[in-house]
């Protein structure tokens, strides 16, 4: 059985107070905008599986713990006893013997586990307490003591992994250090059951280098004076064995010497071939960096194909959250939340529709907690000016995302509001039919507060073209000749351009109007 | 549910008899008190399955076992230990509810109260664990499981999963814990031991393992005379090991010089070097042939009145594990003629 994360739970970590992610067992997309800590999660899943303190220290205790955790100690009572400490609890499934197993997590029920704590070592108690007392601005990062243990408080390190994961990152991927270690994990990964193999390698990769030496560099050798002993031979030390002068290749090519998106591509690629048998969890930071739009799709069909292993994945690409399913997102809205919200709930034919749908910003209305959603472009071309002249400022001061659907789906998106809760305005035309069109139709979300549906209430006026016209008459008659309404209604984006780009005041409908009001509250 | 406690006599095979129940499809967990027996019990596994260690078979030392697989995961962190201190508490006015009770102001649990708080506290859980984890629970030496530590054991036995201890009741020469009055009399009388198992649905077997292969006939017959300690020999009447007191002193010297023969002291046997041990910590050891034994003056007197049986338990005990370390003869030399190593 491979092993899989269950839950993570973050405690003074970044930007993180208290924060618990339930993951999927297959597919993690986690959306949310910059600075709400996607990246931070998955780094929070990496230092823990790495069980590594150098990686830790690496990045800086002061940059690890919480800030407001630091300043509610610095403003509270300054003892000992309310020094913050840092947790990252990973509570695993898997086939674990006991040493996993225990009540030291803080849900404080046995399961296996695995976990990183930062925390003021005791050892220096005294010495924390007098520099508290001395400065009363300090804090004493440098006395805190990073530890890894399982649930059953047993040490852990890097050497004895409990989980094994793999993370890839695209921002430093093109670097030579990034590339070696994934590199030297896949090596290691993949003859992880056969130490005998990696050993022979390593004795095999020396005795080349010594035959080297014998055969090739004899002649140089024998010219240099042979009364001082000197002699040009290889580099013999660890940093140039057989690990670090491995590369992995692509129909001859190294992955060094490919771009950072085919980088990403192939790394992805590899390491999801075995994902669930020799790599347990796979985390990959916004694939959509460098790559094309093509070998984006390319790329989601391999993950789509990968039935085993746990995936965490950052993005911001609406392709990668619909095509991999919306019931897979975990939606991370402020830090100051105690969890991701997920869409598991949502119903398997929306689930199913987004897949297949175009993709039309659905991370933006996913992540947006006001959106006022229009049927057309002809709308959405407007929908700015519109607001400005109801709200006298722009929908982005008011954070507000317009968003055009391509059509009349609105309940799909409606179904995934009911599940999130953000403020939802539909606009839409009567077309000729209220009760049936604008009422009977979202009976489902009418119990809902954050959902309306706004329309003209004259069935005559049956479109937005015509509420226009009726509203604008003498501006559309001077815009559009002889028929306006015909000629709005045949070019229905030329027209809403026109009326964008014309100086002259617009008049709103009143029902959009509403809807601004309506969303602004 | 099958459990049994086997008391057994020295020599007889404990180990041995521990290892071949030993198979590949339940899950073991062994716990034994010395580092001797630990050593002892690891090599003959490992002999048993070819040199590779069985996945489904856990050895543990008894503090490893408390410490480790009882205590820490359900305690750790509520209450911030960070390891034991073998001493007892100085502190004699404190209640059992304080935390104080159990662990120093800087967090280290005094050995001999461990038991207590796991009885006190997570009892049931430990239960589930080790059922959730083994099928059968293991523990060689049990006779080394005194004051709190018996009374943990005690509810132990009664989870849902085999046992199988055991020890020899007269090699009880240390305690993992003594704390006060807490079961201070256990190894006072073997009946009253017996009973406190079988109280708890635990079958008591006193015959498989009562014969020694390590001693002879002439060495088991001397023990039960003397001591006062039943045990009997596998070995033929044919065996012509001795026992016997030296009193030439020449001969005593030839034995002492000989540096094959052990030395075994009551006490203090670091003062005379190489070769030299304390009988209580010859226990375990299997592999001397001719052992000699040391006399202080208390068991000297013993000896010539014939009544080393009546010498208090603890030092009666130790001079059984020390004669019966022998696969071969054993001399009782007078300490007084061994030369210390500092005077040299």
């Amino acid at each position: 059985m491979a092993t899989i994360i269950k839950k993570i739970r973050l405690i003074n970590y970044k930007r993180f107070l208290y924060y618990t992610i339930t993951p999927n067992e297959h597919i993690n997309i986690l959306v949310g905008d910059n600075e709400v800590g996607k990246s931070t999660v998955l780094e929070a899943i990496d230092l823990v599986t790495s069980g590594s303190i150098r990686k830790v220290e690496a990045i800086g205790l002061d940059r690890l713990l919480n800030s407001d955790a630091v300043k509610a100690f610095k403003s509270g009572e300054r003892k000992i006893c309310n020094l913050p400490h840092i947790k990252i609890e990973l509570y695993l499934e898997g086939n674990f013997d006991f040493t996993m197993n225990g009540k030291n997590n803080s849900d404080g029920i046995p399961c296996d586990g695995i976990r990183m704590i930062c925390a003021p070592n005791p050892d220096y108690y005294s010495e924390i307490a007098d520099s508290l007392t001395e400065n009363s601005d300090y804090f004493p990062f440098d006395f805190y003591t990073i530890r890894f243990s399982t649930f059953a408080d047993q040490g852990y390190s890097g050497y004895r992994k409990k989980i094994r994961s793999l993370f890839i990152v695209s921002e430093s991927l093109s670097s030579e250090y990034a590339t070696n270690d994934f590199v030297k994990r896949m090596y290691s990964q993949y003859t992880e059951d056969n130490i005998k193999e990696r050993a022979l390698h390593k004795s095999k990769y020396r005795q080349l280098k010594n035959n080297f030496c014998l055969e090739s560099l004899q002649s140089l050798n024998d010219r240099i004076p042979s009364s001082k002993g000197y002699s040009f031979g290889l580099k013999s030390c660890s940093v140039f064995g057989l690990e670090n002068d491995l590369m992995i290749y692509e129909n001859d090519i190294g992955i060094d010497n490919q771009g950072t998106g085919k980088q990403v591509f192939i790394k992805t690629d590899f390491a999801l071939e075995r994902a669930g048998d020799i790599v347990d969890v796979i985390l990959i930071e916004e694939p959509e960096n460098h790559l094309s739009h093509v070998n984006l799709r390319k790329l989601i069909n391999i993950i789509v194909n990968t039935k085993k292993g746990q995936l965490f994945i950052s993005t911001h690409n609406s392709l990668i959250s619909t095509r991999l399913e919306l019931k897979n997102l975990q939606i991370m809205h402020q830090c100051s939340s105690k969890n991701p919200i997920s869409l598991k709930d949502l119903d398997d034919e929306t689930a199913k529709y987004f897949m297949k749908a175009p993709v039309a910003g659905i991370i933006e209305y996913i992540l947006s907690s006001k959106t006022i959603l229009v049927e057309g472009p002809s709308e959405y071309m407007l929908f700015e000016k519109f607001y400005k002249s109801t709200a006298n400022t722009s929908p982005e001061n008011d954070g507000v995302s317009i968003i055009d659907i391509h059509g009349l789906s609105f309940k799909r998106y409606l179904s995934i509001a009911k599940i999130l809760g953000n403020k939802v305005a539909v606009i839409t035309d009567n077309d000729g039919d209220m009760q049936k069109n604008c009422v009977d139709k979202y009976t489902d979300f009418q119990n809902d507060t954050n959902i309306k549906i706004f329309y003209d209430e004259d069935e005559k006026i049956k479109t937005y073209e015509m509420v226009l016209y009726e509203n604008n008459k003498e501006l559309c008659n001077q815009l559009f000749g002889k028929d306006p309404l015909k000629y709005m209604l045949n070019n229905k984006t030329e027209a809403a351009f026109s009326l964008l780009n014309n100086d002259t005041n617009i008049v709103v409908p009143d029902y959009i109007s509403n809807a601004i009001k309506w969303i602004r509250k | 549910m099958d459990k049994k406690v086997i008391f057994a006599v020295a020599g007889s095979g404990k180990t041995t008899y521990i290892v071949n129940n030993l198979d590949y499809h339940k899950r073991f967990l062994i716990v034994t008190f010395t580092n001797n027996n630990y050593n002892n019990l690891q090599k003959k596994i490992l002999e048993k399955f070819d040199g590779t260690w069985p996945g489904n078979i856990t050895l543990l030392t008894y503090f490893q076992f408390l410490f480790q697989f009882c205590y820490k995961p359900f305690l750790s962190d509520k209450l911030k230990t960070r390891g034991i201190i073998y001493e007892k508490n100085p502190e004699r006015f404190i209640e059992q509810t304080n935390k104080q009770y159990y662990m120093t102001s800087n967090g280290y649990l005094y050995s001999n109260r461990i038991a207590l708080l796991i009885k006190k506290h997570v009892l049931n859980e430990l239960k589930e664990r080790l059922c959730k984890y083994f099928d059968c629970f293991i523990i060689d030496e049990v006779q080394d499981i005194a004051g709190h530590d018996f009374n943990l054991l005690e509810e132990l036995i009664t989870a849902a999963i085999d046992i199988l201890f055991v020890g020899d009741f007269f090699q009880h020469t240390f305690d993992t814990s003594q704390d006060g009055n807490v079961n201070k009399n256990l190894y006072k009388d073997m009946l009253k031991y017996k009973k406190r198992f079988e109280s708890k649905g635990i079958t008591v077997d006193t015959t498989t393992l009562t014969y020694s292969w390590r001693c002879s006939k002439n060495i088991c017959s001397f023990i039960t005379k003397n001591l006062d300690i039943p045990i009997y020999s596998h070995r033929s009447s044919n065996d012509n090991t001795q026992i016997e007191l030296i009193k030439d002193s020449n001969k005593a010297f030839s034995i002492l010089n000989n540096e094959n023969i052990i030395k075994l002291h009551y006490q203090n046997s670091a003062k005379y070097g190489r070769g030299h041990k304390n009988w209580g910590d010859s226990k375990g050891e299997d592999h001397y042939i001719d052992v000699c034994v040391l006399l202080n003056k208390t068991t000297k007197r013993a000896f010539n009145t014939k009544s080393i049986d009546t010498l208090a338990p603890a030092t009666r005990n130790k001079l059984y594990v020390a004669i019966t370390r022998a696969h071969g003869n054993v001399y009782f030399v007078d300490e007084a003629l061994v030369v210390k190593k500092s005077n040299t």
